[in-house]
């Protein structure tokens, strides 16, 4: 039996608004430590992997490890009959073809149940190894979204530049370019609106716009984003989930072609 | 029949769990089905839970539905009747009060919930009940031993009887006995020569509680299946996802397509419409169709068929001289052609609609030009070829292309080069003079100006040698298409084009399976 009772429901339907647009499908691992998820977009370009955590449900309780391939669609159409302010609890049998969403208002006055189909999928899992991360980049996700959504006027790609002075985006395409510079914040009252660079050394790369822009759905789910790059591998987007776990894109870069 | 001894411990504890921990409506049906005890265990065992809970003063959060048989008085025109009802707790004692004679009052179900609605009651048993619609009554004290199930092919035989003598009476007669054959058998007299179908596809139906089985099995298969086609489909449209990128090359075929019906007559078209509009007075004639002809055979097709729609395009913009030869237009489609080509051997992806800004750029520019260059420059297609600069900036698909100035400032240090607009003039191969602007990389030392000025200065002399090899290279596609430019561009142009070949990479590259 699997039962994950979620008093922030609207967490769940954040994370699904971040994730249905790069994904159709996916598995969701259920453990005793928590829900995970990993998938890559159709094109193999990139990777989401969420992780709630256990500790973070108000109620969770998972006898057996479980693994509920969904309809990312159909979930979040599901998702889309909760309010904002109601209580989700995901529920499974052991061993079960269907999974369980049950919404309760918080006056307890409406409880609905949504049951949905679960889906056999491919198991496709890439191990992601530990990597320490010539830049970091922390901004306030708004920023990013906003970064990424102008510059994607411009051209397919954005290049991201780190450097000691700041981070510049740019792009250039048909109409022109663009460059977004962003200089690390002096002072700092907010830790979330700051702009924070750790750096060990500079850091160029090249990735398609288009990416971005779907990575930047998970705004709602936090005030702060973080990159992370290093040379020659994916860049990560990082969003926290609230405080019950956090949203992890990999972007492959581009990278110049080795025939010419 | 039941003794206290069947309702044990273990009992209650199940009880307990569906109740209070899973939040179940617990009716004696369910339980009975569930258990498999007798209703009346059932009853008996929700009564012995209610009791206790009410014990140990858990029982507070408890809601308790009771199933109240009775006779009803009286009322106006109704005679008493024996009526069963289902009532909440808190209206027992009123529901007793209404009853003439109270024949009995049961346990009916057990709930955490407050009952808002006694529909819940019922669905509450749907899912047990159509679990053991065919032996719903086992563990009732119901029992009718003339009542059997039948086979299909009884049921196939009767459905045909039916379809004969329309009202069914053997039927109704049969069902009398057999509640879950009427539903049967009632659905199925309508439309008997669908029968099977209906079977299939009522789930509510008998025969279909065992096809459901299977049918589930199917749906999981197909599930699995449909999920394996778009993820194959993905893994295939890796090549799709890299076209999405350079989406460029593909605009163009289809152009080209579109154009291939024109291509017989390639050089007709342009002429005829090159005789009414094209603008300058024509020269020696002889050369330039040979060109034409040349080209056709060193360029593939497409190119072909598309520079030739972009000659045809180009005449009949430029229709504001008639008088003017038709080499012009001829010439135009040379260059356009060169262009195109060097173009492609460029760059592949180079997106062939990025050219009408350049041409923009060039015409504002050339528009204060004496009119031989303006009508090069009207149409909005052909750019001077030269302009390999420009060109290659707004072809280069990747960013820290287009701005050669943002690099000269990177490269500050060193030699720093700037990108100059150049008025060029040269005489083409049939001996007109052509002027153009373009862009010229320029070291941004002191001779600058020397440079430029070597440039400009040197008309005719230049045109003699730089219009045949600006063709020449852009009809081979070679490198040389720097030619009339400067060497400084070629360091550029290189790490442009070096920019111009990012290629997206894949995921799986980065990380391995696990």
């Amino acid at each position: 039996m699997f039962e994950a009772r979620l008093v922030q429901g609207s967490l769940l339907k954040k994370v699904l608004d971040a994730i249905k647009e790069l994904l159709n499908e996916a598995s969701w691992d259920c453990a005793d430590s928590g829900i995970q998820l990993q998938a890559m977009d159709n094109s193999h370009v990139s990777l989401v992997s969420v992780n709630l955590r256990a500790e973070g449900f108000d109620k969770y309780r998972c006898d057996r490890n479980l693994i509920m391939g969904m309809d990312l669609t159909s979930m979040s159409k599901i998702l889309k009959c909760a309010a904002n302010d109601d209580i989700i609890t995901m529920k499974a049998q052991d061993n079960a073809d269907t999974v369980t969403f049950i919404f309760e208002s918080p006056s307890q006055e409406k409880v609905s149940d949504y049951e949905m189909k679960l889906m056999n999928l491919d198991q496709d899992h890439l191990g992601i190894p530990e990597t320490d991360y010539a830049c970091v980049i922390k901004l306030p996700s708004g920023e990013f979204a906003r970064i990424c959504r102008d510059l994607s006027n411009f051209g397919e790609s954005i290049v991201i530049a780190c450097s000691k002075e700041g981070v510049k985006f740019s792009a250039a395409g048909d109409i022109g370019t663009g460059n977004i510079k962003l200089a690390q914040t002096s002072s700092v009252d907010k830790e979330e609106e700051a702009v924070i660079i750790e750096m060990q050394e500079p850091v160029t790369l090249t990735f398609a716009c288009r990416y971005l822009n779907m990575f930047t759905k998970a705004t709602p789910l936090s005030p702060q984003v973080s990159l992370s790059m290093s040379p020659d591998v994916p860049l990560v987007v990082e969003y926290s989930i609230g405080d019950i776990g956090q949203i992890q894109y990999f972007l492959a870069p581009k990278i110049d072609d080795q025939d010419t | 029949m039941v003794s206290d001894t069947s309702i044990d411990s273990m009992y209650l504890e199940n009880l307990d769990e569906f109740i209070n921990d899973e939040g179940r409506i617990v009716t004696y049906k369910w339980l009975s089905l569930t258990l498999g005890v007798h209703t009346n265990v059932a009853k008996q065992m929700l009564y012995h839970f209610v009791s206790s809970q009410h014990d140990s003063d858990k029982g507070d959060n408890l809601n308790v539905t009771y199933i109240v048989s009775g006779v009803v008085a009286r009322e106006g025109d109704h005679p008493g009747v024996h009526k069963i009802w289902l009532v909440k707790e808190d209206s027992l004692a009123a529901a007793k009060t209404k009853m003439k004679d109270v024949i009995s009052v049961h346990i009916y179900s057990v709930q955490k919930t407050k009952l808002q609605d006694m529909n819940v009651l019922y669905s509450a048993n749907y899912d047990k009940v159509k679990e053991n619609i065919m032996s719903i009554n086992k563990y009732s004290g119901i029992e009718c031993p003339d009542a059997k199930v039948r086979s299909t092919a009884a049921l196939a035989k009767i459905r045909q009887e039916n379809a004969y003598q329309a009202p069914p009476e053997p039927v109704k007669k049969e069902s009398k006995y057999k509640p879950s054959q009427i539903k049967n058998d009632i659905k199925k007299e309508p439309g008997s020569e669908n029968d099977d179908k209906q079977t299939n596809g009522k789930s509510n139906q008998i025969a279909s509680m065992f096809a459901r089985q299977n049918k589930k099995v199917e749906v999981k298969k197909e599930g699995a299946k449909h999920k394996k086609t778009p993820s194959s489909a993905g893994s295939k449209t890796k090549g799709g996802i890299s076209a999405f990128f350079n989406k460029g090359p593909v605009v163009k075929k289809s152009d080209a397509a579109e154009s291939v019906p024109l291509s017989p007559s390639k050089t007709s078209p342009s002429k005829s419409e090159s005789s009414k509009c094209s603008p300058i007075k024509s020269g020696s004639g002889a050369s330039s169709p040979v060109k034409a002809d040349s080209i056709v055979s060193s360029s593939s097709e497409t190119e072909l068929q598309e520079s030739v729609k972009e000659s045809q395009v180009e005449s009949v913009d430029t229709d504001s001289s008639p008088k003017r030869a038709k080499k012009q237009s001829k010439i135009k489609a040379q260059q356009q052609r060169g262009k195109n080509k060097r173009k492609k051997g460029k760059c592949d992806e180079a997106p062939k609609m990025k050219r009408t800004r350049i041409m923009q750029l060039s015409d504002s520019e050339s528009s204060s030009e004496e009119e031989v260059e303006e009508e090069l420059f009207l149409s909005p297609s052909p750019p001077p070829p030269e302009v390999h600069g420009v060109e290659s900036d707004s072809d280069e698909i990747i960013p820290p292309t287009p701005q050669p100035k943002s690099q000269d400032l990177l490269n500050k240090g060193g030699q720093g080069r700037r990108r100059k607009l150049v008025d060029k003039t040269f005489e083409d191969e049939d001996g007109y003079i052509v002027t153009k602007k373009e862009y010229e990389f320029v070291e941004d030392s002191g001779d600058e100006d020397v440079a430029e000025m070597k440039m400009d200065t040197s008309p005719k002399f230049e045109t003699e040698i730089s219009p045949g090899s600006t063709k020449t290279s852009n009809l081979h596609q070679s490198k040389t298409k720097t030619s009339p430019q400067k060497k400084s561009t070629k360091a550029t142009k290189k790490s442009q084009v070096a920019d111009h070949k990012k290629k997206q990479s894949n995921i799986t590259n980065f990380f391995s399976k696990k």
